[in-house]
């Protein structure tokens, strides 16, 4: 081994508790990098995937009732590449186990076999068999929620009649992803009361009397096809059969869901690992700077002896490559374990089948040379300051380090405070770029915790705007087809029913100059108070004389309140009219328009009816209401309101916890890097004067205070920074995040915050008491006997 | 305020062991030593004799392996730290070769520094204008010669009234010129404020100025004199 190589082992070893810090530091950010990126690049390569496979649409349409002749007709638009012609209808669902009706979405399968769009992909069982009408396949999660197999059995309403049917396989489609009822109220999915069923598709015709015709109809596209002009010719192909308009892949619930998740991985994937690389280069920086100051002696009689400046800088290099080739190793299996993790909960999430995750070596290299990038980064400024030095200056010491009166002592700051802090604030406006990247580096960690948390926030705000404020029945039941309002009286007799309250949702198309909006008209009666609608602010909202639109949906239109839309009704008579908006309404939720009961029915021309109602209901009841609800065959689903808030608490938890502890114990690392680094390289630096203060007769204690004073004012400064940051970073979540079906709201509680400070400043302390540690171990008399 | 006259140290049969990795090395063996208040002392001895050592273990930054010394009443052989910085605080004064300046304090503020720890300092002007840097006051370390940053450390040493002064090689990294600068000032604090001063160097021609010399070798005391007259500064050459 050279002596060059030896020295560089040995300095290394000195250094081993900076460079471990970094290390450290740097795996968090390997490690993140490999997780995140190879989890998109997945989640990404399984979707498409999952697409192409199941050939999954690309346009997507209802109607009343239309024959399937006309599917041919489809077909023939130029640009139309594969149609496939459906039967799909809502039904109640009688679920062995389970004490209310739950709502299923059936739809119809050919027989035999799979469809040629939106193929089904089975997880259990099989297909049903030939003849036997009465097989189903059921959507896994809803399977697996009520604890359904192949083999058992439930009874589905078909034509007002119960009909039993046996579960022969349960299956996944990338149609429902994300499963939520069609015109749901609530976009959390409920997969105990919601499930999707395949039936076969003559014994479903039949009983919807739909034998030879179809009532929905999905294509995908040919190669070349303009999407806006398919949607155009195939509407006013199925306008006379009740075409409700049809729509694109990107306005289909599940795709938009999974989608817009999707992406915001590729965010974080690229902002989280850049945060640690960052701060890693900045702590090697620091600490480079440091060994190349302290060893101006030995490099200069290295110069002398005729060692060429690249040799030498490929020394300090080589330093520099250390902790990040060491960073490399368990960084990249902590990677590739967390993406395996986060492979496995994200495709059980998203239901990707084959789901077997990979690991991926372009990300691996990526990720090596990200890393590589980064150290040096680091290490290039202290090698560039190596090769400037000359010989002969570099044999003479260095002179004391040069002070001059600054800013703050220009202001008459400086002469106001006590000698310790004016010699913290001078050593700090002495190098501002150093202070600067390190509030800056605990900022971010502060930052970062608080990001994660705000997370939270935002979700126990949107549960209790949503399961609190908005929505206070406590079951809702869908009905079948639109009813006299008379059924509010019937409702009221049921047993522990105390308030009923009545809704009518139509299809409709909103159109404003050129822009169109296919989505749900909410008929709400005058006064609701079981549901209601309410903004950002919990303010309620009501539609009166005219249409209340949420505030995506008119920025969608362009219109303000006072402007007249078209609205074109999707059902029924098919009229179109002009309403003014009446107001704009900011919600957290879903988006849609609203207009009173009455209003609805005027436009519709029919006699006021509901399609909905909400129940608030006396607990005790809620078993013999569930019995004579199941009993009714105008009632298409129950929903129980406490049923949908604990799946929504278990998706949430399931999700979001492994990331939380992630990013809270990478912000303590990057925190903790930060603190004892900087502190290590202050002791390093004022060493000496440390030492002289001791020896005058200063405390340790005292000492201590002059050399972490200044990472404690350092730190104190992060911290409004760091909130100032936590909230961008959770702003940045929010706009990444909103959805015309979802927003999240900007609420940071005081605990969170409380929480992300708490956290750096602990991990503050931690590192300070090291430094300190070693302050207690220096030695006065050595170190006074060095020149520096 | 410095005693004139009596025993301020008494030290008796003081060893130093040293482990230098797997060797021991004995620093002193056996050194008596009596230093009275007032006085002006240079240790003499070549590098290794243990000069530094014993004015450590007199400092209160080190203490002896065997042997007793005491300062007044305060016992320098129990190794307490808090009882040792409190001992430094309160009594002694300290000079090195290397100076040792807060480079991010000017030289008022330096001695300022120390004042604030005192119980009876000078004001810090009067102890810069003691080492004649009264027109200096506002520079930092880096704008000063290594002469002035050795009487702003002087001045800084002599601000709290200490009982003594240690000097260890205080002219070592100066040139002739300035090392007698440095010298006179050491020579005038004794004289008007009656500080005891010892001064550690391995230059002979330094114990010219003092009351006593005493010789160290291999960690022992080989001799002590006692000058008949004291030189002034200007009087010594080297």
């Amino acid at each position: 081994m050279s002596a060059l190589r030896r020295k560089l082992y040995r300095d290394a070893w000195r250094h081993r508790g900076p460079l471990s810090a970094i290390a450290v530091v740097m795996t968090c950010g390997v490690a993140l990098f490999i997780a995140l990126r190879s989890m998109h690049g997945y989640l990404r390569e399984r979707q498409a995937a999952y697409y192409a496979d199941s050939r999954f649409a690309d346009l997507f349409v209802r109607v009343t009732r239309a024959p399937r002749g006309l599917a041919a007709r489809v077909r023939a638009i130029p640009g139309v590449g594969a149609v496939e012609a459906r039967v799909v209808s809502a039904s109640r669902m009688d679920v062995p186990g389970l004490d209310e009706p739950a709502t299923a979405l059936l739809v119809s399968l050919p027989e035999p076999g799979q469809p040629g769009l939106n193929t089904v992909v089975l997880r259990a069982g099989q297909l049903p068999a030939a003849g036997r009408p009465d097989q189903v396949l059921a959507s896994e999660a809803f399977a697996r929620a009520n604890g359904l197999g192949p083999g058992d059995s439930l009874a589905v309403i078909l034509r007002g009649r119960w009909e039993r049917v046996q579960i022969a396989g349960t299956a996944i489609s990338p149609e429902f992803i994300y499963e939520i009822p069609p015109g749901a109220a609530s976009v959390f999915p409920d997969n105990r009361h919601f499930g999707v069923i395949w039936m076969p598709a003559a014994g479903l015709a039949a009983a919807l009397d739909l034998t030879g015709a179809f009532n929905d109809l999905v294509l995908r596209f040919a190669p070349g096809a303009i999407p806006l002009d398919i949607v155009e010719r195939v509407d006013a192909l199925l306008a006379p059969y009740g075409g409700t308009g049809a729509y694109l892949r990107a306005d289909q619930v599940s795709h938009q869901f999974v989608d817009s998740e999707i992406a915001e991985t590729r965010v974080t994937s690229i902002f989280l690992p850049g945060v640690f690389l960052g701060v890693t280069a900045f702590l090697l920086n620091l600490v480079l700077s440091r060994l190349v100051a302290t060893e101006r002696e030995q490099i200069a009689v290295l110069k002398a002896f005729g060692f060429r400046d690249g040799v030498i800088a490929r020394h300090y290099l080589a330093f520099a490559a250390i902790p990040v080739g060491v960073a490399t190793i368990p960084g990249g299996a902590l990677g590739l374990w967390l993406a395996g993790q986060f492979a496995a909960i994200y495709a059980r999430f998203y239901q990707f089948p084959n789901a077997a995750w990979h690991a991926d070596p372009a990300v691996l290299l990526l990720a090596v040379g990200v890393s590589g990038g980064a150290g040096l980064l680091g290490a290039l400024g202290a090698v560039r300051r190596v090769v400037r030095l000359p010989p002969a200056e570099a044999m003479r010491p260095e002179g004391p380090a040069t002070y001059r009166p600054g800013f703050l002592d220009r202001a008459g700051v400086v002469n106001r405070v006590p000698l310790a802090v004016r010699s913290i604030a001078r050593s700090l406006q002495r190098m501002p770029l150093r202070a600067l990247l390190t509030v800056t580096g605990l900022a971010l960690a502060i930052g970062l915790t608080l990001a994660g948390l705000f997370m939270f926030d935002a979700i126990d705000y949107l549960k209790r705007l949503q399961f609190e404020v908005a929505s206070r029945q406590d079951a809702s039941v869908a009905f079948d087809i639109p009813l006299a309002l008379g059924v509010r009286d019937e409702l009221a007799r049921l047993p522990g029913v105390r308030q009923v309250e009545l809704r009518r949702d139509v299809p409709v198309r909103l159109r404003h100059g050129n822009r169109t909006v296919r989505t749900g008209l909410q008929g709400v009666e005058p006064g609701a108070e079981l549901q209601r609608i309410v903004d950002d602010a919990e303010h309620v909202h009501r539609p009166r004389g005219g249409l209340l639109l949420t505030a995506t949906l008119a920025d969608r239109l362009g219109v303000r309140p006072g402007d007249l839309i078209e609205v074109d009704l999707l059902e029924g008579h098919r009229r179109s009219v002009t309403l003014p908006v009446s107001g704009t309404v900011r919600q957290m939720l879903g988006h849609g328009v609203y207009a009173e009961l009455a209003l609805v029915a005027e436009l519709a021309d029919e006699a006021p009816a509901a399609t909905s109602a909400l129940l608030r209901v006396d607990p005790r009841y809620r078993d013999a209401l569930n019995q004579r609800l199941r009993a009714l065959p105008a009632v298409a689903g129950v929903g129980w309101l406490d049923a949908t808030l604990a799946g929504f608490e278990k998706t949430i938890a399931e999700s979001f916890r492994i990331s939380l502890v992630t990013l809270v114990l990478f912000a303590v690392i990057i925190a903790g890097g930060v603190v004892y680094n900087a502190g290590r390289i202050t002791l390093a630096e004022r060493g000496r004067e440390l030492a002289s203060l001791r020896v005058l007769g200063f405390t340790r204690g005292e000492v201590a205070r002059m050399l972490l004073g200044e990472q404690g004012l350092l730190l104190a400064c992060a911290i409004p920074l760091g909130l100032v940051v936590g909230t961008a970073l959770a702003w940045l979540v929010v706009t990444r995040f909103s959805s015309d079906l979802f927003r999240l709201p900007l609420v940071v509680s005081a605990w969170s915050r409380v929480f992300a400070v708490g956290v750096v400043l602990i991990a503050g302390v931690v590192s300070g008491l090291l430094v300190w540690r070693r302050l207690a171990r220096l030695d006065l008399v050595a170190v006074l006997k060095t020149r520096e | 305020m410095a005693t004139s006259v009596g025993v301020v140290f008494q030290a008796t049969g003081l060893s130093k062991r040293y482990r230098m990795g797997e060797i021991d090395v004995w620093a002193l063996r056996g050194v008596d030593l009596e230093l009275q208040g007032g006085e002006f002392v240079v240790l003499l001895g070549p590098s290794g004799s243990g000069k530094s050592t014993l004015l450590n273990i007199l400092g209160g930054l080190d203490v002896p392996t065997s042997g007793t010394v005491r300062f007044l009443d305060h016992d320098l052989t129990v190794d307490d730290d808090a009882e040792l910085t409190r001992f430094r605080r309160e009594h002694v004064g300290f000079v090195f070769q290397f100076y040792n300046l807060i480079p991010s304090l000017t030289a008022l503020e330096n001695v300022a520094l120390v004042t604030e720890i005192a119980e009876r300092p000078l004001d810090p002007v009067e102890a810069l204008r003691l080492v004649g840097l009264e027109a200096r006051l506002h520079h930092f370390p880096a704008q000063l010669s290594g002469g002035e940053q050795q009487r702003v450390a002087i001045a800084r040493a002599v601000a709290k009234r200490p009982d003594v002064l240690l000097c260890d090689e205080p002219t070592g990294a100066l040139d002739y010129e300035t090392g007698l600068m440095v010298l006179q000032v050491l020579e005038k604090v004794n004289r008007e404020l009656g500080t005891t001063v010892a001064v550690i160097t391995h230059n002979a021609a330094i114990a010219g100025m003092a009351d006593r010399v005493i010789r160290l070798r291999s960690g022992q005391v080989v001799d002590v004199t006692r000058n008949a007259r004291r030189l002034a500064p200007t009087e010594l050459s080297w």
